[in-house]
């Protein structure tokens, strides 16, 4: 019997051994771009923000494109931001590539400096002398221009109308001094009672916010010397704007420190928030139950200009998107042209009218002062990127900035030893390719 | 495998006018009837399917991992589709002296331990306990455990992150009932230590069936009038465990224990999925140390070093494995 046994437990115990083996070694990126458009194709991916809110666009877009090019077939293919990249690199070691991709501003640099992409003349697109810094300077390298600007938004403060008239304000704050006064009057009168209520919502890991404080008390993430980056969050100026960040956590906010903005609609849905600092769009989403959110809450959130600590408007990080050209596509002309066309003032108008924010400074004007996006156009001319390092893109994609954030506001390091030790990090790999 | 063909002179060259004679004749000869050359080939015919299916699917990215962690492999080369230059032992130099690196070699060894011992055990006095039980109870603790081990690692972290959940979490709720303590908003992730014991958890639980099946199967072998007359000699019921019950399920619980750890020392997806896609310095373990230094640092041939440094410590465990498994086959 113990024969038989040990015959049955080594079948097993092979089978079982092969296949862990077998998945060790899977798990590849896997997706490759559609082979069909080598014959009169175009391919275009876009992330699928343009197919959420504003599939307008990419329709009207390809129509004027077709009027001009009736032979071209474009395929637009939508990407989710968390694959996209992964997907792009697979493509781009083999031959087949989109023409055109969408880039997150904070993550050309890497694939500017590596070659992945063609330059194109800058002067050929409209309005590109007024192009929001934040995001043309994410596509500068040696003078020329690797990407086109196609959208901005950034950050506002955004809270809740009833609570803040139950406490007897009925403007939103002007300055800091004024918010923290209307967070000590949500806190008394609501956190006194329910031990869930957070005057603040600021989720430890939401590094794009806390970084809106180093910039406005005058501190950087990294900057450049003698051609090499180096962290500079240790800086005096940036450990005093980490600093107010975490004395408004202390004071305002009493939800989990370790977690960062992913959910932030469905938590501030749930109607424990008096303010929070987030996209303009999440103050619809917070109402919105495909989003988490909670309907009952709808046109009870309004946004303001957040006022930073140092009396200036805070500086708010210009999250923004970028369409780039790969240097293998074999149809470099054609996709200037469907950019130019996708990027240009009409376009940018219908984004305008889509709630979002246009790609430069002159159409900034066209945002409704008293709309949706009246704050965020605002602050958008102050709007900073994050370094354009040869390796910012794996300085967040290693985490080092929440980490370090998380251990801020955990209180598990002082903010001068987080900050020492992220330096460190950021150090061994912002100059790698 | 090399030491079962005929002994080869040393610095014979390798291209011999003639080629060396198998000693099939005698071998034939001493079974009574020579095989013919078909009849021989059916084990290596029925094999080969096998045998090229795990050259394709494992022996090629094997080598071109082993490669790629000898090369210094940019995104440049990628893009531009260049070789990468050599780069010779670098890579592995430069991890060999990174403390950061043994710091997770160590956490991952003490991670498989701890995943190890807490599931052989409860595996083994769950299976103690389907033989004691009526059959329907066993086959609902069959069942329970089938679905178990049927639902998704994705859904199972999620259920996990979600009950250890600091602000809504049912756990921290429950904890906080009894009395003197608090854990209203506790997060189990601050201190790496608890957060792991979460992670080992869900590593358990899903590793339990798996086990529990096997060894209640390897119980059933256990013949019963062996106990019987070693209960009627006296022994008492943790000797009959010991001397008796044991040995005959030990083939069974060695290779249960054994893959077991090389499951859990390649673990990344429980901690991939309760880390939300974002783990902590802390809670790296090899394999997801090598991911985050292929795939978010880009520097794929120091991810690939590290992957070739895992698969040779998982190659020691297999050895063992397949040593147990010999020497207990040679004991019939």
């Amino acid at each position: 019997m113990p024969w038989r046994l040990s015959r049955f437990t080594s079948a097993v115990g092979t089978v079982a051994l092969a296949a862990t083996l077998a998945s060790c070694t899977s798990g590849g990126t896997g997706g490759s771009p559609d082979a069909a458009s080598q014959k009169g194709g175009l391919t275009v991916w876009l992330t699928v923000d343009a197919r959420e809110s504003w599939p307008d666009l990419v329709a009207t877009t390809n129509k004027r494109f077709a009027d001009r090019y009736p032979n071209i077939d474009v395929k637009v293919q939508y990407q989710q931001w968390t694959s996209k990249n992964q997907k792009i690199d697979a493509a781009f070691a083999g031959q087949d590539v989109p023409d055109v991709v969408e880039m997150g501003n904070s993550e050309t640099t890497n694939y500017i400096v590596n070659g992945a992409f063609s330059p194109v003349p800058k002067e050929d697109f409209d309005h590109s002398a007024e192009w929001l810094p934040a995001l043309s300077d994410a596509c500068q390298w040696k003078g020329e221009t690797y990407c086109v600007p196609y959208y901005a938004g950034a950050r506002v403060g955004i809270y809740r109308t009833d609570l803040l008239k139950k406490v007897g304000v009925t403007e939103a704050p002007r300055t800091y001094g004024e918010m923290l006064s209307v967070l000590d009057k949500l806190k008394a009168k609501f956190g006194s009672t329910d031990k869930n209520f957070s005057a603040f919502y600021m989720p430890g890991r939401y590094w794009s916010a806390a970084m809106a404080w180093v910039k406005d008390a005058g501190g950087e993430m990294a900057v450049e010397r003698d051609g090499r980056w180096h962290g500079a969050l240790s800086s005096p100026e940036s450990v005093a704007g980490l600093t107010s960040w975490k004395k408004l956590i202390d004071d305002y906010y009493v939800g989990d420190r370790s977690k960062d903005n992913a959910d932030e609609p469905g938590v501030v849905g749930q109607g424990k928030v008096g303010m929070f600092y987030g996209n303009t769009w999440e103050a619809n989403a917070a109402a919105d139950p495909r989003s988490g959110g909670n309907p009952a809450l709808r046109g009870k959130f309004s946004t303001f200009a957040f006022p930073g600590p140092s009396g200036e408007l805070m500086p708010p990080f210009l999250g923004g998107s970028l369409l780039a050209i790969p240097v293998k596509s074999k149809k470099q002309q054609l996709a200037q042209e469907w950019i130019k066309l996708f990027t240009d003032r009409s376009s940018q108008q219908q984004l305008i009218k889509a709630e979002t924010l246009p790609n430069n400074t002159v159409q900034l004007r066209d945002v409704p002062a008293d709309g949706i996006n009246g704050a965020a156009a605002l602050a958008a001319e102050r709007g900073w990127v994050t370094p354009l390092a040869p390796g910012w893109v794996a300085v967040e994609k290693s985490n080092i900035l929440p980490s370090m954030l998380q251990d801020i506001a955990t209180g598990k390091k002082s903010v001068r030893q987080a900050t020492q030790d992220a330096d460190r990090e950021i150090d061994k790999i912002v100059n790698e390719n | 495998m090399v030491t079962a063909g005929p002994p080869r002179p040393s610095g014979a060259p390798s291209a011999r006018p003639h080629p060396v004679r198998p000693p099939a004749g005698g071998r034939g000869s001493r079974a009574g009837r020579p095989p013919s050359a078909a009849r021989r080939a059916v084990p290596y015919l029925l094999i080969a399917p096998t045998v090229l299916a795990l050259l394709a699917v494992l022996g090629y990215p094997l080598v071109d991992l082993v490669t790629l962690s000898f090369q210094d492999m940019t995104r440049r080369e990628l893009f531009a589709g260049t070789a990468p230059p050599w780069a010779g032992l670098q890579q592995y130099r430069a991890i060999a002296a990174d403390p950061f690196f043994w710091e997770v070699v160590g956490r991952t060894a003490l991670f498989t331990v701890a995943c190890g011992v807490v599931t052989m055990t409860a595996a083994m006095l769950v299976a103690l306990l389907m033989r004691r039980v009526s059959p329907w109870v066993r086959a609902t603790m069959a069942g329970v455990l089938v679905a178990v081990w049927a639902m998704p690692v994705m859904v199972a972290a999620s259920v996990f992150r979600w009950l250890v959940d600091a602000d809504h979490g049912v756990v921290n709720w429950l904890l906080g009932r009894l009395p003197g303590a608090d854990f209203a908003k506790h997060n189990w992730f601050e201190n790496p230590w608890q957060g792991f014991t979460v992670i080992v958890a869900v590593v358990v639980w899903g590793a339990l069936p798996f086990a529990a099946i096997t060894l209640q199967a390897a119980l059933t072998q256990v013949p019963p009038e062996l106990e019987e007359a070693a209960r009627v000699d006296g022994a008492r019921p943790s000797q009959v465990f010991r001397h008796i019950t044991f040995p005959v399920i030990k083939p069974a619980f060695v290779m249960v224990t054994t893959l077991t750890a090389i499951w859990n020392f390649g673990v990344f997806n429980q901690i991939w999925l309760m880390r939300t896609g974002q783990p902590e310095k802390d809670y790296y373990l090899l394999g997801v140390y090598s991911f985050i230094e292929s795939f978010a640092v880009n520097r794929y041939s120091s991810g690939a070093a590290i992957a070739v440094v895992t698969v040779l410590l998982l190659l020691v465990g297999a050895v063992v494995y397949v040593r147990q498994l010999v020497r207990m086959g040679e004991a019939e």
